[in-house]
């Protein structure tokens, strides 16, 4: 069980990240999300056999990361361990796809190859994206800005409410494991019945925190409106993150900048 | 906000996060060791209904998109949906609405509500099986072997026991939404 407890911390340290003062923290959760949405979507168009045209992509991560003081190889760690599922998803295509699609020197290499970097480099910068986004925004703050964008109020709030109770229940369930634990003796097999008592107490138990939580939520007068520290407010610095992002993302699908870049130095070269 | 909607919105949330810790309590019994994840599923239909059960697989599904480690193992990130357990996730929210939509129906019968775990655990498979064998260019027989076949003694065993708890429980949040309502 004591996975179930630092799985969870984790989260607690992006948390911690989101409640840093840089200049990326201190923009809109609506331009942020927006921007990663459309990161995202762009980096998914590209077709399957596009390996340079993605490099530039790394630097969007690249960049929030340095301005918003989050920890590289944190973050580097957190995309691996989301790397197996690419690997998976890709390492057929060698075998399914074995013509020789480009040359280095005297080495082929097929376009199953190719297609398998591509899915990899494209996991690698969405994950990426979506870990910063949180990183520096808060779960508070994409609750707040999805109901802005026109999300479902009910759905913003229960997203919210959702990232409070992982802590909680997670303290709860694991507090049961640890008793069970202790007085077995720690011994690994346990009965199906015993299993049954166990989860009928955690469901008793949540539905019983269910029911002191929306009274404690009456008693103060919540209304579903989620409130943040500081209100959202959409700025001209916002919009000029959304805007130059975003034009700088189209402008890297509509040219291979590593092509042209080679092309323009082996004229000069020439 | 309607105060009926903020108790469902609270449930509906403290479901989605027993799915998610249910993620780490695995059964230890036979070959495959069973994960509870599903459980909380048919149970977020059983006593949500389908509205309220698919949105807490929704908002479930996108807090582990977005890298939360809600999924099995403690992991989380948008490529679990584009990897071979893909589909099973979309699964969970189709799973707890149809749920929901049969028990609803119920009028609190125990037939249905069986009925209503057995179409959900089946549409899991439906939505996962096809997935597996898509992203894992597996022949249909490999496909049901080993994403179906060791896991259905283990799902029985949750149907049953989802049955047995939404039964228990649903007169105690019957009796909390009724406070509410006068």
């Amino acid at each position: 069980m004591p996975k179930i407890e630092s799985s969870f911390l984790d989260i607690s340290r992006l948390d911690a990240l989101a409640s840093q003062r840089t200049l990326i923290h201190g923009l809109d959760p609506r331009a942020k999300i927006v921007t990663t949405l459309i990161f995202i979507f762009i980096v998914v168009s590209f077709p399957k056999h596009e390996v340079t045209a993605l490099v530039p992509f790394t630097l969007y991560p690249v960049v929030l990361i340095a301005l918003a003081n989050l920890p590289p190889g944190y973050l580097f760690q957190k995309v691996l361990l989301a790397a197996p599922f690419a690997f998976f998803v890709g390492i057929f295509n060698p075998l399914l796809d074995s013509e020789v699609l480009i040359h280095l020197g005297p080495v082929g290499i097929s376009g199953g190859w190719v297609s398998f970097a591509s899915i990899m480099l494209r996991f690698g910068l969405t994950v990426g994206a979506a870990l910063v986004l949180v990183a520096t925004t808060g779960m508070n703050g994409i609750g707040a800005g999805l109901e802005k964008l026109g999300a479902p109020n009910s759905f913003a709030v229960q997203l919210t409410f959702l990232y409070r109770y992982l802590f909680v229940l997670t303290d709860e369930a694991a507090r049961m494991v640890r008793a069970r634990s202790l007085r077995s003796f720690g011994i690994k097999g346990t009965e199906v019945k015993v299993f049954g008592y166990m989860i009928g107490h955690l469901l008793l138990r949540t539905m019983d925190r269910a029911q002191r939580i929306h009274q404690a939520m009456l008693c103060r007068g919540f209304t579903g409106e989620l409130r943040l520290p500081v209100p959202l407010k959409f700025s001209w610095r916002d919009m000029g993150f959304l805007a130059g992002w975003s034009s700088l993302f189209i402008l890297m699908r509509l040219v291979n900048i590593p092509q042209w870049m080679g092309l323009l130095v082996t004229e000069v070269l020439g | 906000m309607p105060i009926k909607q903020l108790q469902y919105i609270v449930y509906a949330s403290l479901l989605a996060a027993l799915t998610a810790v249910g993620a780490f309590i695995p059964i230890p019994i036979g070959p495959v060791p069973i994960i509870l994840q599903n459980l909380f599923v048919l149970l977020a239909g059983l006593l949500l209904g389908s509205r309220w059960g698919f949105t807490s697989m929704a908002v479930y599904l996108l807090v582990g998109a977005v890298g939360m480690p809600v999924f099995t193992g403690g992991k989380g990130g948008i490529a679990h949906f584009m990897g071979p357990t893909g589909g099973y996730l979309i699964g969970f929210a189709v799973c707890a609405f149809v749920t929901g939509w049969i028990a609803e129906r119920s009028s609190g019968r125990t037939g249905w509500d069986i009925a209503a775990v057995i179409a959900g655990s089946l549409l899991v498979y439906a939505c996962g099986v096809p997935w597996l064998k898509a992203v894992t260019a597996m022949t249909w027989t490999k496909a049901v072997m080993v994403g179906m076949l060791p896991f259905l003694m283990g799902d029985a065993i949750k149907a049953v026991m989802a049955v047995m708890l939404a039964r228990a429980v649903r007169p105690m949040l019957q009796r909390q939404l009724q406070t509410v309502s006068a």
